[in-house]
């Protein structure tokens, strides 16, 4: 509760110097306008039908493309943690895919794909898969020796060995990588519509900044954080069930 | 062939990288469409538009570096006052915790709009993407303490100032380069796309002309380059890591020894 109230605490003073350094006038009122002019554009936002399809198009875009790379990202470390030989032939090319930013990608895939969702979900997926394939490819190979060594002993084929003792094990890892895809594909989400334009949060933003609707534009990356927000949230509240294990077992330990 | 795959140099990945030029080069011959340049007239262009492309690489790496240099003098400090003074932390960090969600690209138009299209603006987005990982790893790796190590420095009565640089800086220093490490791709790859947004000069804004002028041969010559390039700081930055930390990572391969 306390710590509760420390948190909030800190979010207050910034709203407070916020107000201080707007009302008092020392930053132009047209660069940083007053919180209640930002409060009320994000009310007009909330209660106007346009500005939820705009939402949704961004979350089902960031949301689809982000589940479909986990679970590419997931398949392939698996087939790699069974051949070692995969694993090490796909090191040198994903240390180079995964560098380049995914807007990138962009103006090479508009002439193949033209701007349709696939092309937005192309640049997502591709962002978003290198994070969860790399700590995932990474964890199933780490693996404590001595549990995979008993399951040899009880007999387990290689392939139970990976889905039922690597598999569990990595999940902890697994989901930081995962907990970093998600970021970024709240990312090249927002990026490929600033480029692209059409629907969506980045479409938006992109607008209300070029168009000097300052409070809009505010009131935009307010919302874009609290998606990000609720983006942790919810990698948290899968992670729970699969990977809550290990939360429990190292507080176990803390408390003995 | 266990040396083969496990070897110092590792060759399946040497070979599958060859491969798939080669792939790439039969394939686009085979197709012989306008959208898919062939492995070999991309390499031609390297070599064609050596200039050009280097002044863009100079001018990428440039501002990364001064948006990285930015982002760390300012937030190692200050993730090290966070860390340490923790009343300070526990007030600041939901506030730092609130803005990491945010991506940094968003903050391009705002920027844009404050200080213009040219370097400034470019660099702010650069530096708000570096700063988080940078300051929110220092003020985690300065809070863990081993209680141990802090025992035995009561033990050995070390003077605080021998305790901070003796046990506290090196216990911390892991941690901290991860930040940096990770804040250096961020800042790399916010510097292209910034660029490409907002273009004066750079890889992002060769790219955006190539794909304006609907050369598709230099808008894969270009993405080649900016893959080249990180590919090759990446390499520095954890070849400097590893030099630095060696003696973590040496205790590390020891633990999983064991």
């Amino acid at each position: 509760m306390l710590l509760l109230a420390r948190r909030t605490f800190g979010l207050l003073i910034f709203l407070v110097i916020w107000e201080i350094v707007t009302a008092t006038g020392l930053v132009s009122p047209d660069y940083m306008p007053r919180l209640a002019l930002i409060g009320a554009a994000i009310w007009a936002f909330v209660t106007s039908g346009d500005f939820w399809l705009n939402f949704f198009a961004t979350v089902q875009r960031m949301l689809i493309g982000l589940s479909v790379a986990v679970v590419i990202a997931i398949a392939v470390a698996l087939v790699a943690a069974r051949f070692a030989l995969l694993r090490r032939a796909l090191e040198p090319i994903t240390d180079i895919l995964r560098s380049l930013p995914p807007p990138a990608l962009v103006p090479l895939l508009i002439f193949v794909l033209g701007i349709t969702p696939a092309l937005f979900y192309f640049v997502i997926i591709f962002g978003c898969m290198w994070a969860t394939y790399i700590s995932a490819s990474n964890a199933l190979s780490t693996v404590e020796p001595v549990q995979v060594n008993t399951a040899k002993i009880y007999g387990l084929t290689d392939w139970q060995i990976l889905w039922q003792i690597r598999l569990p094990a990595a999940m902890p890892e697994i989901f930081t990588g995962i907990r970093l895809s998600a970021s970024v594909s709240l990312l090249a989400t927002t990026a490929t519509e600033m480029l692209l334009g059409g629907q969506g949060l980045g479409a938006m933003i992109y607008n209300a900044g070029f168009s000097l609707l300052w409070d809009q534009m505010y009131a935009l990356m307010f919302i874009i954080g609290l998606l990000g927000i609720a983006m942790n949230f919810l990698v948290a509240a899968v992670r729970y069930p699969l990977a809550g294990w290990q939360s429990r077992y190292s507080a176990m330990g803390a408390a003995a | 062939m266990d040396r083969f795959i496990n070897g110092r140099i590792n060759w399946p990945g040497i070979i599958f990288i060859l491969l798939i030029l080669v792939v790439w080069e039969v394939w686009a011959m085979i197709a012989d469409s306008f959208y898919f340049p062939r492995a070999s007239a991309v390499a031609l262009t390297i070599v064609e538009d050596w200039g050009n492309l280097w002044a863009a690489t100079l001018d990428t790496l440039r501002r990364a570096a001064i948006g990285f240099a930015i982002a760390l003098v300012t937030m190692l400090p200050l993730g090290i006052v966070l860390g340490r003074v923790r009343v300070l932390g526990e007030i600041v960090e939901p506030v730092l915790e609130f803005f990491r969600p945010l991506p940094p690209i968003a903050v391009v138009p705002l920027a844009i709009m404050l200080l213009g299209i040219g370097d400034a603006a470019k660099l702010v987005v650069v530096v708000w993407g570096a700063s988080f990982p940078i300051v929110i790893n220092t003020i985690d790796a300065v809070k863990v303490q081993d209680p141990m190590q802090a025992r035995l420095a009561r033990s050995l009565r070390l003077t605080t100032w021998e305790r901070m640089t003796m046990i506290d800086l090196p216990a911390a220093l892991p941690r901290i380069f991860a930040g940096i490490k990770l804040g250096i791709t961020v800042a790399l790859l916010l510097t292209v796309v910034s660029e490409i947004i907002v273009s004066t000069n750079g890889l992002g804004d060769y790219l955006r002309i190539a794909q304006s002028d609907f050369s598709m041969t230099r808008v894969m010559t270009a993405l080649i380059v900016i893959a080249i390039v990180s590919v090759i700081v990446n390499g520095a930055t954890n070849w400097a890591n590893r030099r630095l930390l060696d003696w973590h990572y040496r205790r590390s391969a020891l633990a999983g020894r064991q």
